[in-house]
């Protein structure tokens, strides 16, 4: 019973932690596509594929924060077992990014389309997008759980930094986006917002919309590559695209529309989405170096400066048969650790190799030799041949 | 004793032992039957094997056993290693005698079977076997001549030595096989530990001797193998080659073949040299020779 609980747990293990990476990948294909100006179709499967995955984390947290509560251990998990990240890689994503854009496209409403709009282009709910790289830490959660005393100790330390040094890289950016405008500095968003204003006065105040003046506003249009449509009284004096490429290119929050006087006009924002995009990847692809410079460089150093150690001696004092002295590196002479290997390999060790001696092992189990186990005997005891 | 050698066959073939060789199993189980005792004897009093039989008994039966079937491995093992492994050329490097090298040979196996048939002296040869069967000195000695520094000196110009690696690493293995033989000469010490340091001048009875007995084997190898024995620390006379024998004998005692090095520890000669320099005045060792060779297994990676 006991057996096929923890195979299911390792199974579910295995699926979020091919899930996490799948999210990984995902996020870096998603900005990709913004960058690169994919298609709306193929960025619309990629967004709600990204829904997907934050429906799927927030259910996996509420269903584990569920059982905390019921085993009474809430604290327990949302603290030290981190769930914390699992919380803010999975809630605040479904009700401040993905959830509202996906009603928006689901009931087409043009306030609620406007709401999404506005808040894809606003770079604090796009920035909360990014809490998805928090998900890379789920998989150092996993080797955690591993067993063997090395093994847990090491994950847990290098969890340990990998957490600190994630959350603060992914909060600090969405700290400093969220909160730039609430401190007056200005944001890339209302610069772009106030040259569309700008330029909107601009071609109102001198009539460019008027049909005898196309030429000039060409012009206007052709030096500022933001405007996508100018039209007025519902006629169109100036279009950059013919109607197939916008419907082919664009969705969404792509644009924006401004209106000044009679006449209107549309914003390119695709542009600034995918400054945006590339700023998301390099942030990603930091997390994901940063991550993986801990797990193969931090491992190691703290394998060989903590846990290799220990496990040597460890195996000393435990077993007749071991023997060897613990390898001191120069560099590391005076740590702690060092001091008490080297007192180990001076002290216990020749100490160990006299007792054995004395004791008359000496003659074949000086240090110990493979020992036979009193089990093998019952084994042999208990056959009829 | 069918039982006995059944059962004995049956501990033998544990993966564990696979390993050693047939004097070190044997040590093994010998310990192993010593010290559960009353694990063993429940278990074999109420099995097929020894059913209602007292544990004095059944030790007697199963260390009887033992000795025949170690020997069934032991003795042609031992006649390779005397008779096609050492060279006995060096013999007259040594000025021994001109007697033809199988004679020696011969002389050489029989004091080692002399050595087989005492309980002290079989278990005092288990180190210096395991050093000779795996050859355990051969490689120092090659970073020992290609150094020639402290151990080399104490070879050629203190003990006067004038022959090369290959009849050295001849010399070092029959001495190490004759190091027990000590104890042959003096019946009445035939109860203690054999492995231990002994008097000088019981050494110098002893070589005495073992001359008169075996005349084939040089003074001088027989003396460097009962040298062995002595301690290093109170007599600073005993020749190189004794104190090499005495560290490899000692060597040989818990030498493990399959030890690997292990994330974060030493390798395992060099852990062992590193220990033995550390208990020297202990076993009676030569401390410099020590460092060289602990530098030359460090030097190595050993």
């Amino acid at each position: 019973m006991a057996d096929s609980r923890s195979r299911l747990s390792s199974s579910v293990e295995g699926v979020i932690v091919l899930a996490v990476i799948l999210v990984l990948v995902h996020t870096f294909v998603q900005d990709l596509a913004l960058v690169l100006g994919w298609s709306w179709n193929t960025r619309l499967v990629l967004f709600i594929v990204g829904f997907g995955f934050d429906v799927f984390f927030t259910v996996e947290f509420l269903v584990r924060m569920y059982y905390a509560v019921m085993n009474r251990a809430a604290g327990r998990y949302f603290g030290r077992e981190r769930g914390w990240i699992d919380f803010l890689a999975s809630v605040p994503l479904v009700v401040l990014y993905s959830g509202p854009i996906m009603l928006a496209l689901a009931v087409g409403g043009a306030d609620l389309v406007g709401m999404g709009g506005m808040l894809g282009t606003f770079s604090a709910a796009y920035a909360i997008r990014t809490a998805r790289v928090l998900r890379l830490l789920r998989v150092l959660k996993v080797f955690h759980a591993l067993k063997g005393t090395r093994a847990h100790m090491t994950y847990r330390h290098m969890a340990n930094v990998a957490t600190i040094g994630v959350s603060v890289i992914v909060l600090t950016v969405i700290a400093l986006v969220a909160f730039s405008g609430a401190a007056g500095l200005p944001a890339l968003e209302s610069q772009e917002q106030a040259r569309h204003v700008r330029t909107a006065s601009l071609i109102d105040s001198r009539d460019l919309a008027r049909s005898d003046r196309q030429e000039l506003l060409r012009d206007v249009a052709a030096s500022r590559p933001s405007v996508l449509v100018v039209s007025e009284g519902g006629a169109t004096r100036y279009s950059r695209h013919d109607n197939e490429y916008y419907e082919k290119h664009f969705g969404m929050g792509d644009y924006a529309y401004v209106k000044s006087g009679a006449t209107e006009i549309f914003f390119d924002l695709r542009p600034l989405k995918a400054n945006q995009a590339r700023q998301n990847m390099a942030y990603l692809v930091i997390v994901v170096i940063f991550t993986a410079a801990i797990a193969l460089f931090y491992r190691r150093h703290f394998a060989a400066t903590v846990t290799d150690p220990i496990h040597v001696m460890e195996r000393g004092f435990s077993e007749h048969a071991h023997s060897l002295e613990v390898r001191i590196p120069e560099r590391y002479r005076t740590d702690d650790i060092f001091r008490l290997a080297a007192l180990y390999n001076s002290v216990y060790l020749p100490l160990k190799d006299r007792k054995a001696d004395a004791s008359g092992a000496g003659d074949v189990d000086a240090a110990g030799m493979a020992d036979l186990s009193v089990s093998d005997l019952d084994d042999i005891g208990g056959e009829d041949e | 004793m069918e039982r006995a050698s059944a059962f004995i066959k049956r501990l033998l073939r544990d993966p564990a032992l696979s390993e050693l060789t047939p004097l070190q199993k044997e040590q093994q189980i010998v310990q192993f039957l010593h010290s559960n005792g009353s694990h063993v004897h429940s278990t074999l009093s109420h099995s097929k094997y020894f059913p209602d039989t007292p544990w004095s008994e059944i030790v007697a039966l199963l260390e009887k056993a033992l000795s025949y079937i170690v020997d069934d491995d032991l003795l042609p093992a031992l006649r390779r290693i005397v008779y096609d492994q050492i060279d006995f050329s060096f013999v007259t490097f040594l000025g021994g005698s001109e007697a033809p090298r199988n004679r020696i040979s011969d002389e050489v196996y029989q004091i080692i079977t002399e050595l087989l048939k005492r309980g002290p002296t079989r278990r005092a040869l288990t180190g210096p076997y395991t050093a000779v069967y795996h050859r355990l000195a051969h490689p120092y000695i090659d970073g020992i001549y290609a150094r020639e520094t402290y151990i080399h000196f104490e070879l050629t110009k203190v003990q006067r030595l004038r022959m090369g690696e290959k009849e050295l690493k001849s010399m070092i293995d029959a001495c190490l096989l004759l190091k027990p033989a000590i104890h042959l000469a003096h019946r009445e010490n035939g109860q203690q530990r054999a492995d231990r340091v002994v008097p000088a001048r019981f050494a110098e009875e002893a070589v005495a001797e073992l001359g008169s007995r075996w005349s084939l084997v040089p003074e001088q190898a027989l003396r460097s193998a009962a040298h062995a024995n002595v301690s290093f620390q109170n007599n600073r006379y005993v020749e190189a080659t004794s104190r090499l024998v005495a560290l490899f004998a000692t060597r040989g005692r818990n030498y493990r073949p399959r030890l690997r090095s292990e994330r974060g520890a030493e390798p395992p000669e060099k852990s062992w040299l590193s220990v033995a320099r550390r208990n020297n005045s202990f076993y009676g060792f030569d401390v410099k020779m020590l460092d060289e060779l602990y530098s030359i297994a460090a030097e190595k990676g050993w």
